[in-house]
């Protein structure tokens, strides 16, 4: 396969597809869609648009080389010659892994909820379509401008779809994500601008700019504002506000599409290699370990305490964000690898609950927990496939969550014993709020009449979450073919971080006597 | 010392300043030729030559352009320097000359439904436009006065141009006594400045400047003065206050001329001022404009929060924009002068196309369009609310789908962090109330999407004129926004004289600017 | 590594945990297929699930023979392992690696089963057991809509618990450890529909969690020590670092995981809830196998255990403290299944204090015999219960069928129930020769004799000398036993002796058990009866001595000596300790008898108890206390301080900047920009006043 895809030159253009594909659905369905039903359905042609993402995104996978040093697929096109901005994408062990979810649950996430959006289809699709592009281009991009429009142009169509398309509050929602995204994103603009003025003012090439000198002080501002920007972004706490809302508001397959960690990929990518003395700043590190540590358990122990489903989903997903900031700053190759698992991991677990809880809500228009009960016994089908994901969420041995903490955990003990201890005892209260929800949803009496006649998942729901199924358990038996391609790229960011500037202020790399 | 400005010289220095000012006049005229007769005829009689004003005027905008691009160097600068050759000039006029057709197409779009306005309005507009140009290329204080002034006093009969509305006549005298209030700074100013250097030519200041390092109060204070008066004209804070009212109570498409060109123009001067003549005193101005800068970017930003007059919104966006603007005065640099201009064609072709959005749903009522006109405009009108959500996210400055708005910040951010002293602190200013920003442009685009309809508000049918501004200016906001080189290429050339490494020949003074234009 | 088992027909021995999951499988889709096609469909809920037990009624025979046969082929194959083990005398373990699982740089994470003498034990008890109680649970679970259900969760539990003792690895086996967790959350909550069973399933999943905290951090702090989590490898090289602190914490944390997996204190409050699962769940999972895993685990890190002395010290005395407390609860409880699920708790101690003292093979030694007396008096608790819900059933009363006071003359009814219950009830107060008199009475000894001499004796722990610790064991054990005769045998007399008080109209329903419930309860009575001859002390030769000892000589000997005192004990000193444990249990069955024959009120007029006997009744309100303690803090701190109060107060302080700014902007506004022309021009002389000063002002 690898060398067919290949003999087909797939390597020159598979990104650029991957990239712009879903601009070119979006016109498509913007143009010749219609509301559901009559004429060409605005959402079968997403779909179809989004399933060739997906094949693309299958090809990616396959024509990636799992030993290949450095960049892959890579291209490089000028574009803004006066300032040097050029459309140069790539993919390394660290993208690759992203693009491929990305590109593959998306069109899960649209069958999966297929039902969700009936109104203004053809916007909706466009919108979907673009916030794709923005996400993958978010991946690929090594030009840090290009980086930088994939970052804010993910963030519009996010904005119209839950503001338009959300449920409750969805308006407000929508606008705090876009406030909060913009404060750091604008500061991480500035940044980018200076570094690339400090580069020469020739190129926004990473691999240029990450060869510039910077001073001390530089590299712990530019580092801040770019630290910030993905900290709002992927929730750290306490940026954290703003997700719970929008995801708790937004329709589902957006709520799938901000589950994608984009911020997290973002500092592996740019903000640790970028600024290594910054990053490796004993303060800095412990400062952002203990905020890891912080989002752990104040996560965990938020979602003890939600009533809806859908928030409680958003807070564990804080309380996984800790583990992958955890791993990504414990900076071993463990830790890292596991934060990578953990983003992966969380892009199918919790993309997965979404979808269920989706399935809820488009049944019976509520995702109140306290609705619910006893559903064991009318949506067998459903009720497995929740427990499952579920248990992925609270990481049990055998399913993919746990390969991700116990990797990142594992790797983070030997840097810092005690932030791991305390990271560990998160398990308890995962098992806390996963179970009291299953409680909530299945078991008990089945007492209110509007779940009696409950409709179980229908085989197209059913097709989808079973591919979520095989993830949850492949991942979770058998991650080594994941692991074999995150493998150089995290060993790059562990080396690039700690064999930076101050690489002798730094633990050596073995962990290991 | 310099020689004697002999007529030919100067007709040629003027060339399209005086074919503009001949082409007004001849409607001027021929507006008074209406035929007279009964009151059927006349009415019919005035809008044929209300018509005809106006088409002229356009006519006479679009030859104006021609002329520049075409035969700019045929009207080289004046060799004693009072008038200047140089690209900045011609880029600024093309700025000004585009932004009054479009408002022109607007009052013509406004004008199919209110007959309010007689058919001097467009004259006048014209007659102001002429007045800019001569502010862009007036390279001695009196020329800059007697561009303001001819700039002005044809703004302040527009403000008031709607007769029949109370509201205007009160904006109008606003306008009017603040203008004449703060032109008489901007007057004694250039005095004292001219006492201290005794002479008017930004050349010759810049040569005394040069002379005298430690400048004297009488200087000081000119040069304070003057700051005032152009802190007056481009709205920073806190001379700002007269703009929302004055804004608020004009016809859209006037306060559309107001918002987009006057500031081009009014920024146009005050660069070539500042770069040209005071450059060497910056370590002086340079504080206060930095204050001016902030302050007008934050007070601007945060008053605009609580707005839900959609034409006060606008002007209070437009004050904050001046302050970005200044940040580029601030740089004081080649690159500042090219952001100004980048920023200037952005800004324009953002606030006509808003402004066109505006006279297509408020349907010339005697009123400003407010949030509530305009929720759920989504609904009824899916083009109208996603052009006018691409011109916010491009005051905004977001990238792609704010089209161009997020190069003009990010030429003006370059500029200021690339200045001999950069302005790190400034930057993070603007970039946070760009933030503030954020807040009260995404309300308006919010109550477009994500709001229902508000009962009982069918909108006017929008003409075709409209939608054609509206569209086009989408259209090249979002060209270049993916793609800004040719415009930034132009800017980057279009460098005021004194900027210049080389000065350009007289021979062929403005080969700089040719060889980037269009062609 | 070679081993003397390779190409044997150990090469087979992925399959052990293979088959019960393919049994797992097969029965989950038997039991999802008809409510998926009956799902969503017409009428009440009750209604579908009616067709779809109908369907059921033609597979439930397919679900017994899967569900049981699985069972069976596994012990089989374990029985094949263990007889091929003993041909060759194996020595080295038999490691077989199959997959790498985590392989991440310096990590080497596999999955692999390692047969040692110690997991075939292990697998030999889980198969054969498992394989009785499967039977009895075709019985009992006959009339009940999960049947496929639960055969599918019971097999899935099997296949879990055998990957824990099969597992290579401490990674591997918290797979298997974490993997019963689950199943024994499913099974206690089974029955879902009523909350407390669901709540019950939850605590211990829970409870159990705070000890696999303690075990993923042991795991951690191996791999940094050593950079292996293998046992061999980990263990070898662990091995040459005894009695450092860093052994000693890798020891206490794995204690915390065994504490929390075999319902140690304080870690023992989620075992007595969890006996709301059906009866063999609590006989298999909560008794014979699952609860156990703690001991295994300590014998299976034997060698860090026994590198690290103060934590064994720790184990023994957490283990005797366990045992008396819990026998003191069970003293005054009226549920029969509590009273053994406290009895439980009780023996677990036993055994860890056992472990916890070096004496492995003891500890094993009573960790299967107390799996068959106990696994015996769940069943035998399971029949009863089963004859009086069908009495209750029968006459339409609703009463509780577990409650002793519901019982009392049962033997006349079900006389085999009877006489199981009463040997095992002999086998666990340890009355000669029952196998529980031979392995309890072997910990006391072993326990003395550590105390007298050995380097438990010799260390000390938060500066008690650790001799006088043990002797304080040893008399904790003493007492323990004593009480484990009283509440046993009452339980005894007031379930089956005496007058019956179920009932006058349910006296005639009551009778014996289904030949498919009796059968394995019988099998299990003889084990019980006889299972004392795996472990002959050489004091009472009635057979071939040691044989488990000796079995289990390659894998925890050398552990077990380091531990040993250099000098056995006396012939008569132990003797003496045989007749004192003998005596105190003969005691103790007598007082109860005493006590117990009188007949006792029911229910209705029975006063609560009063003084200490209420606080026994009442678990010394143990539950009550963690919930004030810790539940309930924890859930306000969670739902009060932090979701309500800090988030929200994050929350505000954002969007309370953005108001403020909009505040003062309109104020502003409204003030200044009142539209008064004149006020305009003061501010723009103002202004420029200002201007004025900025400049000339320096």
């Amino acid at each position: 396969m690898h060398d067919f895809l290949l003999s087909i030159g797939t390597a020159t253009w598979i990104l650029p597809a991957l990239l712009l594909w879903p601009l070119v659905g979006a016109l498509a369905v913007w143009g010749v869609g219609r509301e559901a039903g009559a004429g060409a359905d605005a959402r079968v042609l997403t779909l179809g648009t989004l399933i060739v993402e997906g094949l693309l995104g299958l090809a990616l996978w396959g024509v990636f080389d799992p030993s290949g040093q450095g960049w892959q697929a890579r291209v490089d096109l000028p574009w803004l010659t006066d300032i040097g901005a050029g459309f140069s994408v790539g993919v390394d062990g660290l993208a690759m892994p992203m693009v491929v979810l990305t590109a593959i649950v998306m069109p899960l996430a649209l069958i999966g909820s297929w039902d969700n959006v009936r109104v203004k289809t053809p916007a909706f699709g466009a919108l979907a379509l673009i916030l794709v592009s923005g996400l993958i281009g978010i991946f690929v991009s090594l030009d840090l401008l290009l980086f930088y429009l994939a970052w804010e142009l993910m963030l519009i169509p996010m904005y119209f779809l839950i503001g338009i398309w959300g449920t409750g509050a969805s308006a407000r929602a929508s606008m705090r994500y876009v406030l909060f995204t913009l404060v750091g994103s604008l500061l991480m603009l500035v940044a980018i601008l200076a570094l690339w003025d400090l580069g020469g003012g020739t190129s926004f090439h990473i691999d240029h700019l990450i060869a510039v000198p910077l001073t001390y002080r530089v590299q712990l501002f530019m580092f801040f504002a770019f630290f910030l920007a993905f900290a709002v972004k992927s929730a750290l706490v306490p940026f954290h506000t703003w997700l719970p809302d929008a995801q708790s508001s937004a329709p589902t397959f957006v709520a799938v599409a901000l589950g994608f960690k984009v911020g997290t990929y973002a500092i592996l990518r740019f903000a640790i290699p970028l600024f290594p003395a910054a990053a490796t700043d004993p303060t800095v590190r412990s400062t952002i370990l203990v905020l890891s540590v912080i989002g752990i358990i104040y996560g965990a122990l938020l979602a003890m305490s939600q009533r809806d489903l859908k928030r409680m989903v958003a807070y564990s997903s804080i309380s996984h964000l800790g583990f992958i900031m955890l791993g990504a700053f414990a900076l071993t190759q463990q830790s890292v690898q596991g934060a990578v698992m953990v983003m992966v991991n969380h892009g199918i677990s919790t993309s997965a609950l979404f979808l269920l809880a989706g399935m809820l809500q488009d049944r019976r228009g509520t995702n109140e927990m306290g609705a619910y009960g006893g559903l064991a016994r009318v949506v067998p089908a459903f009720s497995v496939m929740l427990t499952l994901a579920m248990l992925s969420t609270i990481g049990l041995p055998g399913t993919n969550g746990f390969v991700g903490e116990f990797l990142v955990l594992v790797g983070t003990y030997p840097e810092r014993p005690v932030f791991a201890v305390i990271a560990t005892s998160g398990v308890i209260f995962a098992a806390i709020y996963g179970l009291r929800a299953l409680q909530r949803l299945l078991f008990e009496k089945l007492d209110d009449e509007a779940n009696v006649s409950l409709r179980d998942m229908s085989r197209r729901e059913m097709a989808v979450m079973s591919v979520f199924a095989v993830a949850i358990l492949w991942l979770g038996v058998a991650p080594h073919p994941l692991l074999r391609r995150t493998d150089r790229a995290s060993a790059g960011v562990v080396q690039s971080a700690r064999f930076g500037p101050n690489a002798s202020a730094l633990p050596n790399l073995s962990v290991t006597p | 010392m310099s020689p004697m400005l002999n007529a030919g010289t100067f007709f040629r220095a003027l060339a399209p300043e005086l074919l503009l000012s001949a082409g007004a006049m001849a409607l001027l005229l021929a507006t008074v030729w209406t035929p007279q007769g009964n009151a059927g005829d006349s009415a019919e009689g005035a809008e044929r030559t209300s018509t005809l004003a106006r088409f002229g005027a356009i006519l006479c905008a679009v030859v104006g352009m021609v002329v520049v691009i075409a035969w700019g160097d045929g009207a080289a600068g004046t060799a004693d320097g009072r008038i200047a050759g140089d690209g900045f000039r011609w880029a600024v006029d093309l700025i000004i000359l585009l932004g009054t057709a479009l408002s022109l197409l607007l009052l013509d779009a406004e004008h199919v439904r209110s007959r309010a306005y007689s058919p001097e309005v467009p004259v006048l507009m014209l007659f102001s436009a002429v007045g800019m140009m001569i502010l862009a290329a007036a390279r001695d204080l009196m020329f800059v006065f007697l561009g303001i002034e001819l700039m002005s006093l044809a703004l302040y009969v527009l403000a008031g141009v709607n007769r029949r509305s109370a509201r205007g006549a009160e904006s109008a005298i606003k306008y009017f006594l603040l203008g004449s209030f703060s032109t008489g700074f901007l007057l004694y100013g250039m005095a004292l400045l001219y006492g201290a250097t005794g002479s008017t030519r930004l050349a010759d200041i810049a040569g005394w400047v040069a002379l005298h390092p430690a400048l004297d109060p009488l200087f000081i204070v000119g040069l304070a003065l003057l700051l005032v008066g152009f802190a007056f004209k481009v709205a920073a804070a806190p001379f700002h206050m007269w703009t929302p009212d004055v804004y608020d109570g004009a016809p859209l498409p006037v306060t559309a001329f107001m918002a987009a060109v006057v500031k081009t123009a009014g920024f146009a001067t005050f660069a070539r001022v500042m770069i040209e003549a005071l450059a060497g005193a910056s370590p002086r101005w340079h504080p206060v404009v930095w204050w001016l800068a902030a302050g007008t970017m934050i007070i601007g930003n945060v008053l605009a929060l609580s707005q839900r007059n959609l034409v006060r919104l606008l002007a209070y966006s437009s004050i904050a924009h001046a302050g970005y603007l200044l940040v580029a005065i601030v740089a004081n640099s080649a690159a500042g002068s090219t952001a100004l201009l980048f920023y200037a064609v952005s800004y324009t072709l953002a606030t006509i196309g808003a402004f066109g959005v505006l006279i297509a749903i408020n349907g010339g009522a005697d009123r400003s369009p407010t949030i509530d006109d305009i929720a759920g405009l989504w609904l009824v009108r899916p083009g109208l609310a996603v052009s006018m959500a691409v011109f916010f996210l491009a005051f905004l400055g977001l990238p792609l789908v704010g089209g161009m708005g997020f190069f003009a910040k990010w030429y003006v951010l370059q500029a200021a962090l690339q200045s001999n002293a950069p302005q790190t602190v400034l930057v993070v200013i603007l970039v946070i109330t760009s933030v503030v920003s954020a807040a009260y442009y995404l309300t308006v685009v919010s109550a477009m999407f994500m709001r229902p309809r508000t009962e009982g508000k069918a909108l006017p049918v929008t003409s075709p004129i409209t939608s054609g501004v509206v569209l086009a200016m989408t259209l090249a906001l979002l060209f270049l926004g993916l793609y800004p080189t040719p415009v930034i290429e132009l800017a980057r050339r279009a460098l005021p004289a004194s900027l210049l490494v080389v000065r350009p020949d007289p021979a062929n003074p403005s080969s700089l600017f040719r060889s980037a234009d269009l062609r | 590594m070679t081993s003397a088992l390779d190409g044997t027909i150990a090469e087979f021995g992925w399959l052990l945990p293979l088959l019960p999951l393919l049994g797992a499988l097969i029965n989950g889709f038997i039991a999802l297929a008809p409510r998926l096609r009956t799902a969503g469909g017409q009428g009440t809920v009750a209604q579908r699930e009616a067709v779809a037990d109908a369907s059921h009624l033609t597979t439930k025979g397919i679900v017994s023979i899967v569900g049981t046969g699985v069972l069976l082929l596994a012990f089989g194959l374990t029985i094949a392992i263990f007889a091929a083990m003993r041909g060759v005398g194996l020595e080295q373990p038999f490691v077989r690696t199959y997959a790498s699982w985590m392989p991440v740089g310096s990590l080497v994470v596999d999955w692999g089963i390692q047969l040692d003498q110690l997991s075939i034990l292990m697998a030999l008890v889980i198969t054969g057991v498992g394989t009785l109680i499967h039977l009895f649970s075709i019985g009992y679970m006959k009339a009940d809509p999960g049947y496929a259900r639960y055969f599918a969760y019971l097999n899935l539990f099997v296949a879990f618990m055998l990957v824990l003792v099969l597992g290579s690895s401490y990674p591997v086996l918290f797979v298997g450890w974490e993997g019963v967790g689950l199943c024994s959350y499913l099974l206690i909550g089974f029955w879902f529909s009523e909350r407390a069973n669901a709540d019950a399933g939850k605590k211990a999943f829970v409870v159990n969690r705070i000890g696999d905290f303690g075990f993923l951090v042991a795991m951690f702090l191996i791999w940094a020590t050593v950079g292996k989590l293998d046992f061999v490898g980990a263990h070898g090289a662990l091995a040459g670092m005894s009695g450092s602190a860093v052994v000693v914490s890798i020891a206490l944390f794995l204690f915390l995981g065994c504490a929390g997996k075999s319902a140690q204190l304080p870690l023992y409050v989620w075992l007595p809830d969890a006996m709301a699962g059906p009866t063999p769940v609590s006989a298999l999972i909560h008794a014979a196998t699952m609860v156990t895993a703690g001991v295994y685990l300590v014998a299976r890190a034997s060698p860090v255990f026994a590198g690290a002395p103060e934590a064994s010290l720790v184990v023994a005395i957490v283990g005797a403290i366990t045992a008396f407390f819990a026998a003191t609860i069970a003293l005054r409880q009226w549920d029969i299944k509590k009273v053994l699920a406290y009895s439980t708790v009780s023996q677990l101690g036993y055994m860890f204090v056992a472990v916890g003292t070096g004496a492995y093979a003891a500890g094993v030694f009573h960790l299967v015999t107390h799996a068959f007396f106990k696994a015996l008096l769940f069943l035998g608790a399971g029949s009863v219960i089963h004859a009086l819900h069908h009495a209750y059933h029968h006459s339409g009363r609703h009463d509780d069928a577990q409650d002793l006071r519901n019982m009392g003359g049962l033997a006349r009814y079900m006389p085999a129930t009877a006489v199981a219950m009463a040997i095992g009830t002999l086998a666990i107060v340890g009355i000669p020769p029952l196998s529980g008199f031979f392995s309890k009475d072997e910990i006391l000894s072993a326990t003395f004799a550590r105390a007298s001499s050995s380097p438990l004796g010799t260390t000390s722990l938060l500066g008690i000398p650790g001799d006088v610790l043990l002797y304080v064991v040893y008399a904790l054990g003493l007492v323990t036993a004593l009480l484990t005769a009283v509440y046993m045998t009452r339980m005894l007399v007031l379930a089956f002796a005496g007058e019956n008080r179920t009932g006058a109209g349910e006296q005639s329903a009551l009778h014996e058990a289904p030949a498919v419930m009796t059968a394995p309860v019988i099998v299990l009575a003889l084990l019980a009866l006889v299972g004392g001859w795996l472990n002959l002390p050489a004091l009472i030769p009635l057979g071939p001595v040691g044989v488990l000892e000796h079995w289990l000589e390659p894998v925890v000997g050398t552990s077990a000596r380091r531990l040993a005192g250099s000098t056995p004990l006396a012939h008569e000193t132990e003797w003496v300790l045989v007749a004192v444990a003998v005596a105190t249990a003969m005691a103790g069955i007598g007082y109860a008898a005493m006590q117990f024959r009188k007949p006792i009120q029911d229910k209705e007029h029975s006063r609560a108890d009063t003084g200490f006997a209420g606080v026994l009744s009442n678990a010394y309100g143990v539950d009550a206390a963690i919930d004030a303690a810790v539940v309930r803090p924890v859930n306000v701190l969670a739902g009060g301080v932090l979701a309500r109060g800090i988030d929200v107060g994050v929350d505000r302080t954002f969007s309370a900047t953005g108001r403020l700014l909009a505040r003062t902007a309109s104020f502003i506004g409204s003030r200044v920009q009142d539209g008064d022309v004149g006020k305009y021009a003061w501010l723009v002389a103002a202004g420029a006043l200002a201007m004025l000063a900025a400049f000339t002002l320096r």
